[in-house]
């Protein structure tokens, strides 16, 4: 079983630093969820993990071997993909070739089509709109986009940004629902999320980012009843 | 004669649109206008020329320092990606610098056949493109664009005085290029026909009312083919996605797994070996070639990209053509001393009416 191990890890934006030394485990047989206010360092944390930051020190590993310094496109082909905050799919491209891209690194055209397949299994909207291009979809159908497209790279852990910005109610419950789907599938899901109260409602495992570090983490049934969270995330007391 | 002066403006913008291509390649995928697009066109000429004709041991060691800076930090920059080892990649670098400065060295002094020359001067401009990319653009990525835009002018300037330094500021030709007729595939050429005879002064391929020359059918096909052949590249391709995607947005494509360095160091390589053809069959067609030559056919290709819509392929080979075929309506209406004027008369009321060129994208404006 594959688990990603994050250690103190620090990470800067010139010379601003950003995490002050981080350490959390994600399993990928669970479905891990990150809340946390804005500007915590939640969407730094997945940049760091996957390669999109040069600044960093600490460890990381994933399978025992460690991810420090690697660049971003041998972080995919190691099975972690992350699916960015803003969705940051392909604006003038159609619905099949942000897909495609998804599965770049990968030669195998039959798993390819198969994957194909069964992300429009997972969102049917996605087969009706298989040419569009992308810009003139929906926010929802978007989300929907760049999920399916982290889905074609085959991960073994999904890392997801922020999947419910911007989204109606109904929808952020409907994407949510197909996150359990993806989880339930084999697939490792690290959720980063404002949106506390649905995200500790759907994951195994909880963290609690504050400035930069980690405040609290376990089971997600005990987060969501720590009066800590309650107070400062889930708008209780 | 309108129609056979019309030919000659496709010809012309056929040319126009291999050079405006790089232009639109490279402003599609780093947003920057690469002033130094000019003078890979003149190296390409140059480099051509420094192979098919004898050149003076000064002007062949010239050619090979140059060439073999660009190999250097060319293979040092792709061995550093791949390997992540210092010592190895200079220690690379130093081999290709050494082998690729050699070759040129014994090219230039050797005289090679015409055809072999065209196809290492490309290479070489290809390579030149790329060397620049990661020289002087890649290190001010993340800098005010302003920055990368004046950088690239100086790049333009420091390379057309080192031409100028190899090959002197005066006009060189090719008509002193003797190849043997074998290699023209023709089988009756009258005794002592030179190469440049051959081409463009004779055998018209005659067309109706039309004629002309070798050179100007093999400019038209050269030129249609490449565009043909890049337009596939670009659409049906996965490299081509790529290269679309990292247009698009560049953390989006890294987060795909795709190597953006490369796609862009693949981007500047093609976009500079068209510049680079274009160099040739122009030098050969106007009978010129010097260091400064890059400097208008940039501007007129430029202004060919920006007519058809910076950023879009289709856009500047329509705009090419429509710039060469306006230039020759110029001359046809006896005005050709004003042919430069109108053509960006052209290009300044196009831009008033639809600021986003013929085939650019209408976006709404920005309050």
């Amino acid at each position: 079983m594959s688990v990603l191990r994050v250690e103190s890890l620090k990470a800067s934006y010139g010379h601003i630093e950003v995490l002050h030394g981080v350490t959390l485990e994600v399993r990928a047989d669970e479905l891990t969820c990150l809340i946390g206010a804005n500007g915590a360092g939640k969407s730094t944390l997945l940049k760091a993990v996957t390669g999109l930051l040069r600044h960093v020190s600490g460890e990381m590993s994933w399978d025992g071997e460690t991810l420090v310094g690697r660049p971003a496109p041998s972080i995919v082909s190691r099975g972690i993909v992350h699916v960015p905050e803003g969705r940051r799919i392909f604006p003038r491209m159609t619905v099949e070739e942000n897909l495609r891209l998804g599965a770049f690194l990968r030669r195998d055209r039959a798993g390819i089509a198969q994957d194909l397949e069964r992300a429009f299994a997972l969102f049917p909207r996605l087969r009706e709109r298989f040419g569009q291009v992308a810009s003139t979809l929906s926010g929802g159908e978007q989300q929907m986009v760049a999920i399916a497209r982290g889905l074609m790279a085959r991960p073994r852990l999904l890392l997801l940004d922020e999947p419910s910005l911007g989204l109606a109610p109904l929808l952020v419950q409907e994407i949510f629902r197909k996150l359990q789907e993806v989880h339930r599938e084999g697939v490792g899901i690290l959720l980063v999320e404002q949106n506390a109260f649905a995200a500790l409602s759907i994951a195994n495992r909880g963290y609690v980012m504050e400035t930069g570090k980690l405040a609290l983490g376990g089971p997600a049934s005990e987060l969501l009843h720590d009066p800590r969270v309650q107070a400062a995330y889930l708008g209780g007391g | 004669m309108l129609a056979q002066i019309l030919l000659l403006g496709v010809t012309m913008g056929a040319a126009y649109a291999l050079i405006a291509v790089g232009y639109t390649m490279v402003y599609g995928i780093i947003e920057l206008i690469n002033f130094a697009h000019g003078e890979i066109y003149m190296y390409g000429a140059f480099m051509c020329l420094a192979f098919t004709i004898a050149s003076t041991p000064f002007q062949a060691a010239g050619a090979a320092l140059f060439a073999g800076a660009l190999a250097w930090v060319v293979a040092f920059d792709r061995m550093l990606e791949r390997s992540g080892s210092k010592p190895l990649a200079q220690g690379c670098g130093l081999a290709a610098a050494l082998t690729l400065g050699l070759a040129v060295y014994g090219g230039c002094l050797a005289r090679i056949p015409f055809p072999v020359s065209f196809l290492l001067a490309v290479g070489l401009a290809a390579m030149l493109g790329v060397a620049i990319e990661i020289v002087a653009y890649r290190p001010l990525r993340d800098s005010p664009r302003l920055t990368a835009l004046i950088t690239a002018i100086g790049v333009s300037l420091v390379l057309q005085n080192l031409a100028q330094v190899i090959w002197s500021a005066e006009n060189h030709t090719f008509r002193k290029y003797d190849a043997h007729p074998a290699l023209f595939l023709r089988q009756n050429m009258p005794e002592g026909t030179s190469f440049w005879q051959t081409l463009v002064e004779g055998h018209y391929l005659q067309a109706g009312p039309l004629s002309m020359s070798l050179l100007q059918a093999f400019i038209l096909l050269t030129a249609f083919a490449l565009m043909l052949g890049l337009h596939l590249l670009v659409t049906r391709t996965k490299l081509g996605m790529a290269m679309r995607a990292c247009a698009q947005d560049q953390v989006a494509a890294r987060l795909m797994g795709i190597d953006v360095n490369r796609v862009i160091s693949i981007t500047f390589a093609i976009g500079s070996a068209l510049g680079a053809v274009a160099g040739i069959l122009v030098g050969l067609y106007r009978d010129e070639i010097k260091p400064t030559m890059g400097y208008q056919a940039g501007v007129f290709a430029f202004s060919a990209a920006v007519l058809g819509g910076i950023g879009n392929i289709p856009g500047a080979m329509v705009g090419g053509l429509v710039l060469g075929v306006a230039q020759s309506l110029a001359i046809y209406w006896e005005l050709s001393e004003w042919s430069t004027g109108i053509a960006y008369l052209v290009m300044i009321s196009v831009i008033i009416l639809r600021p986003a060129g013929l085939m650019g994208a209408q976006l709404p404006r920005k309050s």
